[in-house]
């Protein structure tokens, strides 16, 4: 299939190539909070936007419920694995990490089983109301998620002697998530099912008369974005340290549609573009404007990008290399005949 | 006898006002059928209630036996029913080969698969096969917004054919489609396997007549003649519709 072997056949390989050596040799030149700060929670966050890039660019379902499956994952590896939480079962990390993403898929599914007959702006609602009933459900249980302040004391494991707490290890296993999701991504759109996803997406009555169940199609392409965030959420809560409240609430639901958007919803990569921006915005944009106004700055980048390149960033890039490609070659005139030197006459 | 399709008082309603009024047809395995009838008359309805799109107000439908009334649309396809739509419903951006792929998988198990095939497989062997059936392997890797209107057309039909199909609902197959699209039309449809029937909603007589054996002729939600074609042409009633002298009942004017 021609839509199969285009990865394949293409150039892109040399840009995957250099990209990942890039990847794999930044923390050779940056010092600990580039590599930590900016470098493991780029490529989280990213990863939990790819998982709305999933279910939006590709299956038509703009979700803001994903940073609630991240954080839920959070908390389900703080009651399961080793926390400071009094009521953690204190199971070990290669039982809990798998419990927590398990548990936050099914609950991703339930959330897609919730908003699948919906359309458009209904998806939105929908998604967003179960994202602000999963932020009070955290912070007023205050048995099982301590309420306001969260459960804390969520450390990654110590293997062969290598903490990866520390920023460089970290930041290893934080990449190697992110290219195995981003290249799961890239294979499941061009497989059957991400086929047919993008048939559900552009015309669904369509696909309902080829023979396809959408509404399961629909829950299970919620299921597979779930298992996504909640990986991203596992690493957050590695990050931080901690879950509270505050990494379910209304913001942190609007920061990863702000960073899909940023991006760009119509390629994988975009979500990691995305991120990269906000993180860069975050931490030095404060520099310059303040706390204060780190939002407007935000919002602003954000307006400019809907207003002129829908797409996001990837969709600029798009733009400047069609450019490059149309534009005439120095030896071409304006009508693309080669222009003849008098000396060659 | 087990009909391909049997739909007995079939009626949809939208408040105060009845589209379909106890519709009652039958159609063999195998069958050729016409369906013809003014613009209103309930045709492209009955279509959507026979897939699923629709649901009735009263009334079942059978397929092979089978009671399919309150069955979704992605299972009554998968017993075997296929459609095209009057305005075309294809995925633009996708390629030719793409949008037959997605009607070839859509009634296999293997839909769910979330990894690539390979090039070998089935799926991909009777997707280039099929695109070979319907005329377009020049156009294959072409995305369908660029192909002209009748390719289009030979492309619904080829999803249409994905898979097993035991009946066919045409709607509308040859409007907007130049003289020589016309003929290529009906040669695909005359074309097909003896075991595939379909019904088929037309304005061009011309087209419907050739390759039909029985003519439903359809009025404001009523079935008012079903005959042959060299029949249904001399039926006084029916004429009385095309040449315009019935009134808004489907009665016609002496």
């Amino acid at each position: 299939m021609d839509i199969f072997s285009q990865i394949r056949n293409s150039s892109q390989w040399v840009f995957y190539l250099f990209g990942l050596i890039a990847l794999l040799a930044y923390p050779s030149f940056a010092n600990n909070f580039f590599v930590f700060q900016i470098g493991a929670l780029s490529l989280i966050l990213g990863m939990i936007a790819l998982s709305l890039t999933l279910l939006a660019g590709y299956g038509g379902m703009v979700s803001l419920s994903q940073m609630s499956i991240a954080g839920l994952a959070g908390y389900f590896l703080a009651l399961f694995g080793e926390s400071n939480a009094v009521q953690s079962l204190q199971l070990a990390p290669i039982i809990a990490v798998p419990a927590a993403i398990i548990l936050a898929t099914l609950v991703a599914s339930f959330f897609g089983l919730l908003s699948v007959r919906t359309e458009g702006v209904y998806t939105i609602m929908i998604t967003l109301a179960v994202g602000v009933a999963t932020f009070y459900f955290v912070q007023q249980n205050y048995v099982i998620f301590n309420g306001f302040q969260g459960l804390s004391g969520i450390l990654p494991p110590t293997v062969f002697g290598t903490n990866f707490k520390d920023p460089v290890p970290f930041y290893y296993v934080s990449l190697m998530c992110a290219v195995l999701a981003y290249v799961f991504v890239v294979s499941l759109i061009r497989s059957p099912f991400g086929v047919a996803l993008q048939g559900i997406r552009d015309n669904p009555r369509r696909m309902k008369a080829l023979g396809y169940n959408i509404f399961l199609h629909r829950i299970v392409t919620h299921s597979i974005a779930g298992a996504l965030a909640a990986t991203g959420g596992v690493l957050l809560a590695w990050f931080n340290g901690f879950v509270s409240p505050g990494i379910v609430g209304v913001d942190a639901m609007i920061n990863i549609l702000i960073i899909a958007v940023i991006g760009g919803l119509n390629h994988p990569i975009g979500g990691f573009v995305g991120a990269v921006i906000f993180i860069l915005l975050q931490n030095f944009a404060i520099d310059l404007v303040g706390s204060d106004r780190f939002r407007l700055l935000v919002g602003c980048v954000f307006f400019l990008i809907v207003i002129f390149s829908p797409n996001g960033l990837i969709g600029v890039g798009s733009k400047i290399l069609n450019w490059a490609k149309k534009r005439p070659k120095a030896s071409e005139d304006k009508m693309g005949m080669e222009v003849i030197k008098v000396d060659d006459v | 006898m087990t009909y391909a399709l049997s739909i007995v008082d079939l009626t949809i309603s939208f408040g105060e006002f009845t589209v379909l009024d106890k519709v009652t047809v039958n159609f063999s395995p195998g069958e050729r059928h016409a369906i013809l009838g003014p613009n209103g008359a309930g045709k492209t309805t009955l279509f959507n209630l026979i897939t699923g799109d629709l649901k009735p107000t009263s009334g079942t439908i059978e397929f092979y036996g089978n009671d399919v009334t309150n069955t979704s649309t992605h299972k009554r396809i998968r017993l075997g029913m296929r459609r095209t739509y009057q305005s075309s419903l294809l995925f633009k951006d996708l390629t030719v080969r793409d949008n037959i792929f997605a009607a070839v998988r859509g009634i296999k198990a293997g839909r769910m698969k979330v990894l690539p095939l390979s090039k070998d497989h089935s799926d991909v062997i009777d997707t280039e096969k099929l695109i070979g059936r319907v005329h377009l392997k020049d156009v294959a890797d072409k995305k369908v917004v660029d192909l002209s209107h009748g390719q289009q057309r030979q492309l619904e039909i080829g999803m249409a054919m994905a898979g097993e199909p035991k009946f066919i609902l045409l709607d509308e197959p040859a409007a907007g489609l130049s003289p020589k699209e016309r003929d290529d039309l009906v040669r695909l449809l005359e074309g097909l396997p003896s075991e595939i029937g379909f019904v088929i909603i037309e304005h061009d007589l011309d087209i419907a007549l050739k390759v039909v054996e029985q003519v439903t002729v359809m009025s404001n939600g009523k079935i008012i003649a079903s005959e042959s074609p060299q029949e249904i042409v001399k039926n006084p009633q029916v004429q009385a519709i095309y040449m315009g002298t019935h009134d808004h009942k489907g009665n016609m004017h002496a």
